[in-house]
């Protein structure tokens, strides 16, 4: 990567943004190309509804099972529905997914994670035990369990999502918490007898930024592939609406009648997963370069 | 960053998959022509016992070449009628002119697998004996609940004695699987080794049973002739895309097909001599509406889904395989209703505006959501998915979960689904469906203690059970279909349920198998027997 100033952030991160937005996207090819894609694909899932050709649910017996061509770029599925569309429409629910779900367990993880690293005593160590609680499942497995109890549904997608990925967010929150702690200027403010509250919004939360930022960046990517691992499995997004996940589902079933579904599917969740995935290297060897392996 | 890497990998071995399926695999010529192989889509067999609980399709294709019934339909065939049933362990039958006593002539010299000896009436008094002791838990109690009593004045002659009349009794009892005669002497021996190691007469006899399929051999003296290949293996291969790839390489013979709309052009596409062998009608699929749940409770509200299903629609998405239905049962039974001899207001042409004037007349002019769920098996999926879009044309929002099948089932028993498809299958015996779906005896319970009257049809609001009871007590076979067709009138004004399509079964054969009959309707199975290797 690109020569990285090595210092700690410091209680100044606005100063910064620019300059780390600047090097995560125009400091490396690859990232940028990665970026572009995922503008593109929050463009398409924007636009769905003006640039798809087809109503993603609508059915046709005349057209089933038809492959690519001019009228049907990616053909049609076992119902005749339009597999672009399809996978049109599929994306918005990917990436509000990929994006809501991070950000909402971000706000509730650094909550958490801050809360017990700044008291500690007894509210840590509830936190901490939960904490580990929620960890010692696998995210998929912890996100099935939660769906299998309150079905499907677009809300219970997001709480499922945010719960899976909140115990990592309030895990880093706390560790780092526990780190700014202990430096002079949080020893000052108290001394000179800032109130709780301020020091914490003030002081601590701005600097444990950063580690949060590369985080959510990453789950972005996890989260785009647990939706997709869940509605593939038949219990995230319902049926008809499309969602990367279920297309490769119903594709399944009639991969011999017509793959364009899976292919399709697949590559979008490859695409974007790998995109955000490389975007969140790229923070992360930013802000983060002592944490680089 | 593990599980990135799992997830690649899964994403990878799909586009792997799909590459693969471009191969155009021939159908390997020549395997050995004494070994017929057939897969079926079922995990693993779970015994070849008739009277067993909880078996599989593949399981009863077991049991029909171990065993015999007393009287059979012609291979392939359902008997629809009283005259058309065939013999097989009994010769010769006859029934009492209030149809409440049947008796049967016994088949003399009728051998037992592994040297049990003559199959005699006390083997068919066990057989029945131990479907009417409530004390025994066994397949198909259900069916047998009108018989009174199993008699046998001599070693060939067994009479049984019914509560009810039952022109049918050949249908409704003795022709099904679980009447299948077990050897008595075998069964006491072995106990429950018994589901594993069966003893029966029929032309094939069980030589290894495991977790990969059931091995079958020709019986050397099955008194209807040995069978016509030598060994016959039965697997079981529940994934629709190995199954499909095994039949096309060649490993299998035949293999169960999957019902989804476009599976039979696809083969076709593929090898374009693959012989299909299809039940009509199949399987019943009907949507059971929960007379008990808003909005469903208002007639107005079934009226307009009758008028937004397109059966018709629905049925040439699966093409040859689908007939669509108007009532309860198949157009081809008797007792089934046909469009022109309804009323003009029972026959509910397919009108979408019809349907959401109805809904405004029932106060949801801008539609309404209903909430349901179905199970992933691809008949069920695939028949709701269409379903589902058809209503939403008609403003109905059909909030549709899709999960696991055995999950499906248990749910549906618990009365929690506002809307099941119920695919079954059942013979040409009218009463069958009709008291098992709408009977007020039969209605679901929360605590999984109901039966199949989903729609809680005879509970929630008057059913059919006085007519009902009518049908069950009369002897005459003519005149009771009349009432069953009264039944299916009054069915459609009430619109508890709604006959959506009739599936086939369909197997994929591979041209070089014959079979020896032609498959036209029947159980989900089919005597194997005459089956040969022709190449």
């Amino acid at each position: 990567m690109t020569a990285l100033p090595s210092t700690r952030l410091t209680s100044a991160p606005d100063s910064r943004t620019l300059f780390v937005i600047k090097t995560v996207f125009l400091g490396n090819p690859v990232t940028m190309v990665a970026a572009l894609v995922i503008f593109i694909f929050i463009c398409v899932a924007i636009l769905a509804p003006l640039i798809a050709p087809y109503d993603p649910l609508a059915q046709s017996y005349l057209t089933i099972n038809i492959y690519p061509s001019a009228e049907h770029w990616l053909g049609t599925d076992q119902f005749g529905r339009d597999v672009l569309s399809r996978l049109i429409y599929g994306s918005r629910n990917s990436l509000i997914f990929g994006i809501t779900a991070p950000f909402l367990a971000a706000i509730i993880g650094t909550t958490l994670g801050v809360t017990a690293g700044y008291f500690g005593g007894l509210v840590d160590r509830l936190v901490t035990r939960l904490i580990d609680l929620l960890l010692a499942f696998p995210e998929l497995l912890l996100a099935i369990i939660i769906m299998a109890a309150l079905g499907g549904g677009f809300w219970n997608i997001i709480v499922v999502l945010t719960i899976a990925f909140v115990p990592g967010f309030a895990r880093v929150a706390r560790a780092s918490t526990l780190a700014v702690k202990q430096e002079p200027y949080v020893e000052a403010a108290i001394s000179v007898g800032v109130r709780t509250p301020t020091i914490i919004i003030r002081h601590i939360v701005p600097n444990i930024a950063a580690p949060i930022v590369v985080l959510m960046t990453l789950w972005v990517a996890s989260a785009i592939r647990l939706e997709a691992a869940l509605s593939f499995l038949g219990i995230g997004t319902r049926p008809p609406h499309p969602s990367w996940g279920n297309i490769i589902r119903d594709g399944l079933n009639n991969i011999f009648g017509s793959p364009w579904p899976i292919i399709g599917a697949g590559l979008a969740i490859t695409v974007v997963v790998l995109s955000f995935n490389l975007i969140g290297d790229a923070v992360r060897d930013v802000l983060d370069p002592e944490g680089g392996e | 960053m593990g599980i990135s890497r799992r997830a690649f990998l899964a994403q990878a071995s799909a586009l792997g998959a799909v590459a693969s399926v471009g191969f155009n695999v021939n159908i390997a010529q020549a395997q050995q022509s004494d070994t017929i192989t057939i897969a079926l889509a079922a995990r693993a067999p779970n015994g070849v016992n008739p009277q067993q609980t909880g078996l599989t399709g593949g399981d009863n294709w077991a049991i029909h070449q171990v065993f015999n019934t007393l009287v059979k339909a012609d291979p392939g065939t359902f008997a629809t009628t009283p005259e058309e049933f065939r013999p097989s362990l009994a010769e010769s039958w006859e029934s009492s002119d209030d149809a409440r006593t049947w008796t049967y002539h016994l088949r003399r010299g009728v051998e037992f697998h592994g040297g049990y000896g003559e199959m005699t009436a006390a083997d068919v008094l066990f057989t029945f004996g131990r479907q009417l002791d409530p004390s025994i838990v066994t397949n198909g109690k259900v069916l047998y609940q009108n018989i009174q009593g199993v008699e046998a004045p001599d070693d060939y002659t067994v009479v049984f004695t019914l509560e009810r009349p039952d022109p049918l009794f050949n249908g409704s009892c003795i022709a099904t699987l679980p009447a299948n005669i077990i050897s008595r002497a075998a069964f006491e021996e072995r106990g429950d080794e018994f589901n594993h190691s069966p003893v029966g007469t029929g032309p094939y006899e069980v030589v290894d049973f495991s977790t990969d399929g059931i091995v079958l051999q020709a019986f050397e003296d099955h008194f209807d002739g040995i069978a016509a290949t030598p060994n016959l293996r039965i697997a079981f291969i529940a994934d629709t895309t190995a199954r499909t790839l095994a039949f096309a390489s060649g490993e299998v013979d035949m293999i169960e097909g999957v019902r989804s709309p476009g599976w039979i052009p696809q083969m076709q596409q593929r090898s374009a001599d693959t012989i299909f062998d299809a039940t009509a009608p199949g399987s019943f699929n009907s949507l059971h509406l929960n007379l008990t749940q808003a909005p469903l409770d208002d007639l107005r509200v079934r009226q307009a889904i009758r008028y937004a299903i397109n059966n018709e629609q629905i049925a040439a998405a699966y093409g040859e395989l689908a007939t669509p239905m108007v009532g309860v049962i198949a157009s081809q039974f008797p007792g089934s209703v046909s469009k022109e001899s309804l009323p003009e207001n029972l026959r509910y042409e397919h009108n979408i505006e019809r349907a959401r004037e109805l809904l405004a007349e029932a106060g949801y002019p801008d539609g309404v959501m209903i909430s349901a769920f179905t199970s992933q098996r691809e008949d069920y999926a695939s028949i709701m998915l269409i379903v589902q879009e058809q209503l939403r044309a008609a403003g109905i929002e059909l909030d549709l979960q899709i999960i696991d099948h055995s999950t499906f089932h248990a749910d549906n028993r618990s009365a929690r689904n506002a809307m099941p498809l119920q695919s079954s299958s059942y013979p040409p015996v009218p009463t069958q469906p009709l008291l098992q779906w709408l009977s007020a005896s039969a209605v679901v319970q929360p605590d999984g203690t109901g039966q199949n009257n989903f729609s809680h049809y005879g509970v929630a609001i008057d059913g059919v059970d006085d007519l009902l009871e009518q049908v069950q007590d009369e002897p005459d076979f003519e005149r009771r279909i009349a009432l069953v067709e009264e039944i299916e009138q009054k069915v459609l004004t009430d619109l508890p349920l709604l006959g959506i399509i009739t599936l086939s079964y369909v197997i994929a054969r591979n041209p070089r198998i014959d079979l020896g009959f032609e498959v036209q309707s029947g159980y989900a199975y089919w005597p194997l027997n005459q089956a040969r290797v022709v190449s």
